[in-house]
C-alpha cells in the first residue's frame, strides 16, 4: 500500500514537473497561452486567434519532441545504471563507469567522421562500440575463476574508459575542424538542445521498450545478484539472463549516446536514491528508478537551458548535482561498500 | 522400514577429475551411493577433494570422468532446472549485496518452479511462509537482510533451501561462521526438518563430534580417494582419525553420548 502511494506522488510530481518545464525558456509564452496549445493540438481543435505561429512551434516542435526525449534518456540511463548494479552486484557501477558510454562514443565519433552517409550509422556505431567497452572491461577484471572483485571492475571499466576516451581524441584529431570536430565536441558534453521530432525516430522507441522489458523480467535480478554460484544452483541459466540484460543496457545506453551525448551520473546515482525509497527489490525498483531518472534528467535540463541565455550542456549538470550525492553516499556507506 | 527409505538419490560410480591446465588428479576414482532420507557427513582434511566434490554432484563442474547419477540420470546431461527441483544448497556464507527482505530472499527459492516473471502463486507463497515457519525466520519475515545476525542469516538461508522443496539439502559447512548455541541450533534444526520432510542431508563438516551427533552416515576423503564409507558408529574412531587428519585423540562417552578430544598429532 505505502510503495502504491510512493508512486502515485511520484507520477504525480512528474507530471506537473513536465508541465513546469515546457513553461521554461528564453523565450517567454503565458502559462494560459501554452495550456491552450497543448489543448488545440492533443485535441486536433483550432488555435485561438491570438496565439502566433511561432509560439506555436516553439512549444509544438522545440520544447515537447525535447521534453520527451529528456524524459526517455533520463529514465533510461537510471534503469540501466540499477540493472547493471545488479548483474554485477555492484553498487559502484552504471553504465558510465562500466565503459559503455565511452565505448558509444568513440563509436557515434567514428560514424560521424567516416560514416556519416549512412543512415543510423551513428546508432549502430555507438552500440557496437559500447558492446565492446563493456566486454573489455568485463575481461580485464575477471580473475581465472570467473569471479569479479568489486573494486577490480571499477578499475577496469575507467582503464576501458581512458582507453576509449583517447582512441576518441585520435578521431577528433583527424576529424575535419570546420564541420566534424564541432559537431563531436558538442555532442560528446551531452546536450537535448539539437532535439526535434526528427530526432524522435522509431529507434529512439526502442529505449522505453528496452526499459519496459527490464521491469518485466526485473525478478530475474533479484536472483542474479546473490552471485553466480547462488544463482546457478537455484536453477537459473546465469549465462542466458546476463547477456539478455547486457543486451538491453548496451543497445539502451547506445540510442541514448547516439541521440544525446554522454551524460554521466544518472545511472550511478539514481538507483542509491531508489533504493532508499521503495527498498532493493528489483521488481519495485526499477519502475521507481526509471521515475525518478527521468524527473532528474528534466531537472538538468530545466537548470541546463534556463540558467543562462546559451546553453550549459547538460552532462555538466548531472555530473554537479551528482558528484556530490554520490560522495556523501560513498562517506556514509564506506565500510560495506567498498568491500 | 519404508521401502521408499532405500530409494538411490545419488550414485557415483569410478568419479575422476582433473581440473583444466593442472596436473595433479582432485578426484581419483570415487564411488558412493547416497539413499533417500540419509544424513551423510562429507569428511576430509582441506584440499582433500571435498569441495570439488560438491561442486561435481551439484553440477557446476560437468567436464568429468566417470558417472554421476542423480534420481538414475546422469547430471552432465540435466539442465539447471532439472537439477534445482531435486537440490538445493546451503553456501557457507551468504554475503548480501543487497538488503532484500527476509521474505523476498526466501522466495528466490522458488525460483525453479516460479514464472519468468516471478510471479509468486498461492502455493509459492504457502512454500514459502511454510520454510519460514519451520526455521523461525517468520519472526523476521519482513526485515531486510543486512540487519540479520549470522545465525539469522544462516537460518533464512536454509529456509530459502526448504521453499525450494527439493529431495535433496547439501550444506557446506553450514556451521563455520556461527557461536556455540547456534551451531547446535542449526544442526537440531537441519536434522528435525530432514526426518519430518524425509529429506537427505549431505553435508561437509570439519568437526568429528558433529557427525557423531548429527549424521547417520559419513564418507571419509583422503588424498582424492574415498577412505571410509559406512555408518558412522561402525567408521568413525581413533584410528580414522589418526589416519585421515593426522590427529591422536581420546574417546570420551557418558550418558549415551560419545565425543573425541584430540591431544597430540600423529
Amino acid at each position: 500500500m505505502k510503495k502504491t502511494v510512493t508512486y502515485f506522488i511520484m507520477i504525480v510530481s512528474l507530471i506537473f514537473l513536465v508541465y513546469f518545464s515546457i513553461n521554461i525558456g528564453n523565450y517567454h509564452i503565458p502559462p494560459s497561452k501554452i495550456l491552450s496549445i497543448i489543448f488545440s493540438s492533443v485535441t486536433k481543435t483550432p488555435f485561438d486567434s491570438n496565439i502566433s505561429e511561432y509560439e506555436k512551434i516553439i512549444v509544438l516542435n522545440l520544447r515537447m519532441p525535447r521534453i520527451i526525449m529528456v524524459l526517455l534518456v533520463g529514465a533510461g540511463l537510471a534503469v540501466c545504471g540499477a540493472a547493471s548494479q545488479g548483474i554485477f552486484r555492484n553498487p559502484l557501477v552504471s553504465p558510465f563507469i562500466l565503459g559503455v558510454s565511452s565505448g558509444a562514443s568513440l563509436g557515434a565519433a567514428l560514424a560521424i567522421v567516416f560514416l556519416s552517409k549512412l543512415p543510423h550509422s551513428i546508432d549502430i556505431c555507438a552500440g557496437i562500440g559500447g558492446a565492446i567497452a563493456v566486454t573489455a572491461a568485463f575481461l580485464t577484471a575477471r580473475k581465472p575463476d570467473g569471479s569479479i572483485p568489486r573494486l577490480s571492475l571499477v578499475l577496469a571499466g575507467t582503464i576501458i574508459s581512458s582507453l576509449f576516451s583517447s582512441l576518441t581524441g585520435i578521431v577528433k584529431y583527424i576529424a575535419d575542424s570546420e564541420t566534424q570536430l564541432p559537431a563531436i565536441t558538442f555532442w560528446m558534453m551531452g546536450s537535448f538542445g539539437s532535439v526535434s521530432w526528427e530526432t524522435l525516430d522509431i529507434i529512439t522507441w526502442i529505449i522505453p521498450i528496452n526499459i519496459i522489458l527490464m521491469i518485466i523480467f526485473a525478478w530475474q535480478l533479484n536472483v542474479l545478484s546473490l552471485g553466480d554460484k547462488e544463482a546457478t544452483l537455484l536453477g537459473m541459466n546465469i549465462k542466458r539472463w546476463k547477456i539478455i540484460y547486457i543486451y538491453f543496457i548496451v543497445s539502451t545506453i547506445g540510442i541514448c549516446v547516439a541521440r544525446t551525448g554522454t551524460i554521466g551520473w544518472v545511472g550511478l546515482v539514481i538507483p542509491h536514491i531508489g533504493r532508499a525509497i521503495v527498498g532493493p527489490n528489483h521488481r519495485s525498483l526499477l519502475p521507481m528508478v526509471a521515475l525518478i531518472g527521468a524527473a532528474f534528467m528534466l531537472i538538468s535540463d530545466n537548470i541546463a537551458r534556463g540558467l543562462t541565455t546559451g546553453e550549459i550542456p547538460v552532462g555538466i549538470i548531472t555530473a554537479l548535482i551528482g558528484t556530490p550525492f554520490f560522495i556523501y553516499y560513498l562517506r556514509k556507506k564506506e565500510a560495506s561498500v567498498w568491500n | 522400514m519404508e521401502l521408499n527409505t532405500n530409494e538411490c538419490i545419488l550414485s557415483v560410480d569410478n568419479l575422476h577429475f582433473t581440473y583444466p591446465r593442472s596436473k595433479n588428479e582432485v578426484l581419483r576414482g570415487v564411488s558412493c551411493e547416497i539413499k533417500k532420507g540419509e544424513r551423510v557427513a562429507i569428511l576430509g582434511s582441506n584440499g582433500a577433494g571435498k569441495s570439488t566434490f560438491f561442486n561435481l554432484i551439484t553440477g557446476l563442474i560437468t567436464d568429468y570422468k566417470g558417472s554421476i547419477k542423480l534420481k538414475g540420470k546422469e547430471i552432465n546431461s540435466m539442465s539447471r532446472n532439472d537439477i534445482a527441483q531435486i537440490i538445493s544448497f546451503v553456501p557457507q556464507k551468504h554475503e548480501p549485496m543487497f538488503p532484500f527482505s527476509v521474505k523476498d530472499f526466501i522466495l528466490m527459492g522458488r525460483y525453479s518452479k516460479i514464472d519468468a516473471l516471478g510471479n509468486p502463486s498461492k502455493e509459492d507463497m504457502e512454500a514459502v511462509v511454510r520454510a519460514a515457519e519451520e526455521t523461525g525466520a517468520i519472526r523476521y519475515f519482513d526485515r531486510p537482510y543486512n540487519e540479520l545476525s549470522g545465525g539469522e542469516i544462516q537460518l533464512s538461508i536454509i529456509a530459502r533451501a526448504l521453499a525450494q522443496e527439493t529431495e535433496v539439502i547439501i550444506l557446506d559447512e553450514p556451521n563455520n561462521h556461527l557461536d556455540f548455541k547456534n551451531q547446535f541450533t542449526v544442526f537440531n534444526l537441519i536434522c528435525d526438518i530432514s526426518k519430518k520432510r524425509n529429506v537427505t542431508l549431505i553435508m561437509s563438516l570439519h568437526n568429528p563430534n558433529d557427525v557423531l551427533l548429527f549424521s547417520d552416515k559419513a564418507i571419509v576423503f583422503n588424498n582424492g580417494v574415498v577412505a571410509a564409507n559406512g555408518d558412522v558408529s561402525q567408521i568413525l574412531n581413533l584410528k580414522l582419525l589418526s589416519d585421515v587428519f593426522g590427529v591422536n585423540a581420546v574417546c570420551i562417552e557418558q550418558n549415551g553420548y560419545k565425543a573425541f578430544l584430540p591431544h597430540s598429532l600423529a
